[in-house]
């Protein structure tokens, strides 16, 4: 193996510039191994996370069959024949509308819950009660998605539909959204389903919130309270405002968690691929609903590339809200997920 | 570091050696170590639990020859069945004649199901009257209100509220889905949202399962929901449900609603015997004799429409009490299979548990098939090319 | 080395509280306020774990036995023996899987690649992580069990599970890899290592802890989800003797056996077993996780004195 010796080559000079490399110089030394007779066979290995991706959309197309529903694809107006499909009509906006909806909701909600944990686990707790909590958290992440669907629609849909929703009905029915009809209130819809996408999507935006406010320098947060402030206005006026990119990116990640989310959002939400009301009522997503019509969609040809081709929709906007994130920061997203923590690579 | 590294090793490899270790050698009935010949369905997550119960006590008779059932749902029996990836496909509902011979399959009914039409009404706790025309005006919203003169006409005697219904669906693809919309369409002339194991239902929010059924109508109160007849002691055991009789015509009686009464009808309860009855007058005296039914319309004159392929007869009964709700649960094989050595065990099964399955039935709250329909079965078995 | 280890004491405690007057005093009792708020927090967040927990040992543990993990399903009782095999064979391949392109991709994005390349390598493994878990599922049907005509099967079903995975062992190798301190690499080739020594020898083995971890996390996940599974490794209720028959798994038995009258034997009770037992088994990798990274720590901390 002829391998010549790293310092023999000349170094690019962007050469090395990774993120969050602790401390790096401008021009740091050169990697190992690049510019070895190996160099040119690593890029396209490097890239087999870009072609899966690519590989992913590929086969989705390849399945819908380029099946054209016409103009009124974008509509609200969702109404399938079995028995007649030619006189369907193909409309998904209802369910970009409930997507939106859901997500959106699920999303201000943990994004506050978030902020919450993880300046309570940053600044506020001690190291153990934050180590357990931290486990906690990431337990939470790991429970079976189908339990959060069965345990919404068996022990919180009762408390939903008999007391929680008329009782805010009642109180906050002014507000747009907590209104509408009475008889939108029964045990599935959407606010059902934020709830639970709430509490599903905590674990992941925690996580990347926890990593932000971390990568404040700890010289900052001791500035600030040897200043004499208190360690709330250290966490608003310096944690916050410094980590604020890390903590906008946790947030367009954790919308993108939301929009995916499957097979617990199909158990409570209700399954009604209308215009909602009001937050009481049924509603539909796109991942939901290809979830739970794909095996009636073995019937229906017409159906199934419906489905693929929410499936398509679906996969853009989860992409571009992706990249989003990605440009807001250069937050290390996969990292953030795993670490329950600790196992952050620089070890800050 | 070495100790991470070999569990994470271990963790891979452990349960494919185990798998093969206790393949051999587990003592619970019949493993795929044990098998000779293992015949595969998927499907209907309603026919699971019937092959379970048949599956060990058929393995007991014919040594070394397994069935392994698979709960997935009907239009992936379906669709498994066409592509050949299983032996059985299981399904709540009929696979098009049509598109049956396209891929050499057959429709070879197992056994009769039934749906319940079940409700929660604040107070009232007698089994109330309903029929196909009620149930669709109400899920098509043509009827709101529990008091609508249709209903108290159908229930003379009764305090009816004047709450809003809450019609719940299915929110999944299912057979129970196909049945109702078929009762539907063939109860009013004025459905307009077609059968299918989908539709899109115009009103009323839907529950994931009958399991999802039964909890979410619990907690609906004025909500009514069809229910697979499987959850029967579920729902007597729920004080908060009850189910309906069902109307003797369930054919298309709009002359009824014009006039605005339900007119002469018997209710019927939905008992084995009634359900029975149904079949037995339907059935045994098919009209074509075609085995693909959406629904069994036992006393129904002249229900012989054979694009929708519901099963009627022109036969009367002297004591007519077929419950209307009822359907058959289908398995579908090849008539062109790869291997006729194999597939003379498939049909050695069905024939099996045509013949014997009867006294299984009722443990996966099915009912037997009729001689008529077992007939026919054997019939297009005995078609079946397979090596002797 | 963590902020949360350091966990800063602030002057909101006891002493300034009770000496404090006037606006510090304010100060300092709105601080506290705000820490109760943060402390309710939680409690909306563990609610429903504690919750969904107790819900799910409660209804599991009763009928549980022996025989839940070694028998197979049989009529409408026995174990979960062939999901509880299904289960590891599965996650088993597709961390493998997610193992040999994670590593391999993280590998060479961070010591290969050109810069632009590992920009653009970076950029599509977090997209990978934002591909949704159904949108996978209807990718590996498509691909495998339609196209490739595997049906439903293990390998499909590991296939689709693994690309699942892969983003999160990928990027916690590349940055793993990167942050190795750049001491590390001067000193081992100042030492005249060779560059795949250096690699072998000294970067894999400061990196190694914090793969580990990612491979954990990304398990933990890929049993928990149930959506690329459905539709591609199937449902059995028998062991499987190879990789090409359909195969259940603990996640897909949980939402298939729950919706059973709880008349039809143990389906019910069978469900909530299968819930249980994949809670442990993450709980468990949970703890390997953290334990691993208090190696990590500790190793850490070593080679930086």
């Amino acid at each position: 193996m002829v391998v010549e010796a790293p310092g023999d080559q000349p170094v690019p000079p962007a050469a090395g510039v990774l993120p969050a490399v602790d401390d790096a110089p401008a021009r740091p030394p050169p990697s190992a191994a690049r510019g070895s007779r190996w160099a040119w066979i690593g890029s396209p290995v490097a890239l087999i996370p870009l072609l899966l991706v690519v590989a992913v959309a590929a086969v989705l197309v390849a399945a819908s069959h380029f099946q054209d529903f016409g103009p009124s694809f974008w509509s609200t107006d969702y109404n399938f024949l079995p028995a007649d499909s030619a006189a369907s009509s193909w409309g998904i906006g209802a369910f970009l509308v409930g997507t939106g909806i859901t997500a959106g909701a699920a999303l201000v909600l943990a994004t506050v819950l978030s902020l919450a944990l993880s300046i309570s686990i940053v600044v506020y707790l001690p190291s153990v009660p934050s180590r357990v909590l931290t486990i906690l958290t990431n337990l939470l992440a790991g429970i079976p998605s189908v339990v959060y669907g069965i345990w919404g629609y068996v022990i919180l849909a009762p408390y939903f539909a008999l007391s929680l929703e008329p009782g805010l009905r009642d109180a906050i029915g002014w507000i747009p959204g907590f209104g509408g009809p009475a008889s939108d209130i029964g045990p599935h819809g959407l606010l059902l389903a934020i709830v639970i996408l709430t509490i599903m999507i905590i674990p992941l935006t925690t996580a990347l919130m926890r990593e932000a406010l971390r990568g404040v320098p700890n010289d900052l947060l001791e500035a600030g309270l040897a200043l004499g402030a208190t360690r709330w206005e250290v966490a608003r006026r310096v944690q916050m405002r410094s980590a604020r990119l890390g903590i906008g990116s946790a947030v367009l990640l954790g919308f993108g968690r939301a929009i995916g989310e499957s097979v617990a959002v199909a158990m409570v939400i209700g399954a009604v691929p209308m215009l909602p009301a009001s937050l009481y009522a049924a509603s539909t997503t796109q991942a939901s609903f290809i979830f739970y019509q794909l095996d009636s969609a073995f019937f229906y040809p017409v159906l199934l590339r419906f489905l693929v081709e929410i499936a398509i929709v679906l996969l853009a906007i989860a992409l571009v809200v992706n990249l989003f994130a990605q440009r807001l920061t250069q937050t290390e997203i996969a990292t953030a997920t795993t670490v329950g923590g600790a196992g952050g690579p620089a070890g800050r | 570091m070495a100790v991470a590294v070999v569990l994470l090793v271990v963790g891979i490899g452990a349960g494919y050696a185990l798998g093969k270790y206790y393949g051999g050698s587990s003592s619970t009935g019949a493993s795929a170590g044990g098998c000779t010949t293992t015949i595969s369905e998927t499907g209907s997550s309603l026919i699971y639990p019937y092959l379970q119960i048949l599956s060990p006590n058929y393995t007991a008779e014919n040594p070394g020859i397994c069935v392994s059932p698979a709960s997935t749902g009907s239009g992936t029996g379906i669709s498994s069945a066409e592509s050949g990836l299983v032996d059985i496909g299981g399904t709540d509902a009929y696979l098009l004649p049509s598109t049956a011979s396209q891929y050499n399959l057959i429709n070879v009914p197992i056994a009769i199901s039934a749906q319940l039409i079940v409700y929660n009404l604040p107070g009232i706790t007698q089994h109330l009257n309903l029929n196909g025309t009620i149930l669709a005006m109400i899920y098509q919203g043509a009827i709101t209100t529990w008091n609508n003169p249709l209903i108290q006409a159908a229930n003379p005697g009764v305090t009816l509220p004047s709450n809003t219904i809450v019609p719940l669906h299915r929110s999944d693809g299912s057979g129970d889905t196909f049945m109702f919309s078929s009762l539907c369409y063939l109860s009013w002339s004025g459905w307009t949202h077609s059968y299918g194991t989908t539709i899109s239902w115009p009103i009323g929010p839907g529950a994931e399962g009958n399991s999802g059924m039964v909890t979410t109508l619990s907690s609906t109160p004025y909500g009514i929901a069809y229910i697979g007849i499987s959850y029967l002691s579920e729902i007597q055991a729920d004080a908060h449900l009850q189910y309906a009789a069902l109307g003797d015509q369930n054919a298309n009686f709009d002359g009824q609603v014009a006039s605005g009464g339900a007119g002469q009808q018997n209710y019927i309860m939905p008992t084995p015997q009634n359900i029975s009855e149904d079949a037995n007058l339907a059935l045994n005296n098919l009209q074509p004799p075609s085995v693909a039914i959406s629904l069994i319309l036992g006393g129904v004159p002249g229900a012989t429409d054979l694009v929708l392929g519901h099963g009627g007869t022109n036969a009367t009964s002297a004591d007519p009490t077929p419950y209307g709700d009822t359907n058959l649960e289908y398995t579908l094989i090849s008539t062109h299979p790869k291997s006729s050595a194999h597939q003379k065990w498939v049909v050695n099964f069905l024939e099996w548990a045509l013949t014997y399955g009867g006294t299984y039935a009722s443990q996966a709250n099915f009912l037997p098939l009729t001689a008529e329909v077992i007939g026919y079965d054997m019939l297009a078995l005995n078609a079946v090319p397979v090596s002797a | 080395m963590t902020t949360a280890a350091a966990a800063p004491a602030g002057i909101g405690d006891g002493g300034e509280l009770r000496r404090a007057s006037g606006r510090l005093r304010r100060r300092l009792l709105f601080d506290r306020a705000i820490g109760w708020i943060l402390l309710a927090a939680f409690a909306v967040v563990l609610f429903p774990l504690f919750d969904m927990l107790y819900w799910v040992s409660a209804n599991a543990l009763p009928t549980m036995s022996w025989g839940t993990l070694t028998e197979n399903q049989v009529g409408t009782g026995g174990g979960l023996y062939p999901m509880i095999q299904g289960t590891f064979v599965i996650v088993g391949l597709a961390t493998a899987l997610a193992v040999g392109l994670g590593v391999a991709a993280g590998f060479y994005t961070s010591e290969y690649a050109p810069p632009s390349v590992a920009r653009l390598a970076r950029i599509a493994g977090n997209l990978l992580a934002g591909v949704p878990a159904i949108v996978l599922g209807y990718f590996g049907y498509f691909l495998l069990v339609i196209y490739a005509g595997w049906g439903f099967s293990a390998l499909a079903g590991a296939i689709t599970l693994g690309i699942f995975m892969t983003p999160y062992v990928y990027r916690t190798t590349d940055v793993a890899l990167s942050s190795v301190p750049k001491g590390q690499r001067e000193a081992a080739l100042a030492l005249g290592a060779r560059p795949h020594q250096y690699l072998g020898r000294v970067a894999f083995r400061i990196a190694l802890p914090t793969v580990l971890t990612g491979v954990f996390f990304a398990m933990a996940l890929g049993l928990g989800e149930a959506a690329p599974l459905y539709y591609t490794a199937g449902f059995n209720s028998y062991p499987i003797s190879n990789l090409t028959s359909p195969t259940g798994t603990l996640s897909v038995v949980i939402y298939q056996f729950y919706d059973n009258p709880a008349s039809f034997g143990h389906f019910l009770a069978l469900a909530f077993q299968a819930a249980f037992l994949s809670i442990v088994i993450v709980l468990g990798l949970n703890v390997a996780v953290q334990l691993l990274s208090d190696r990590y720590r500790r190793r850490l901390r070593g080679l930086y004195q």
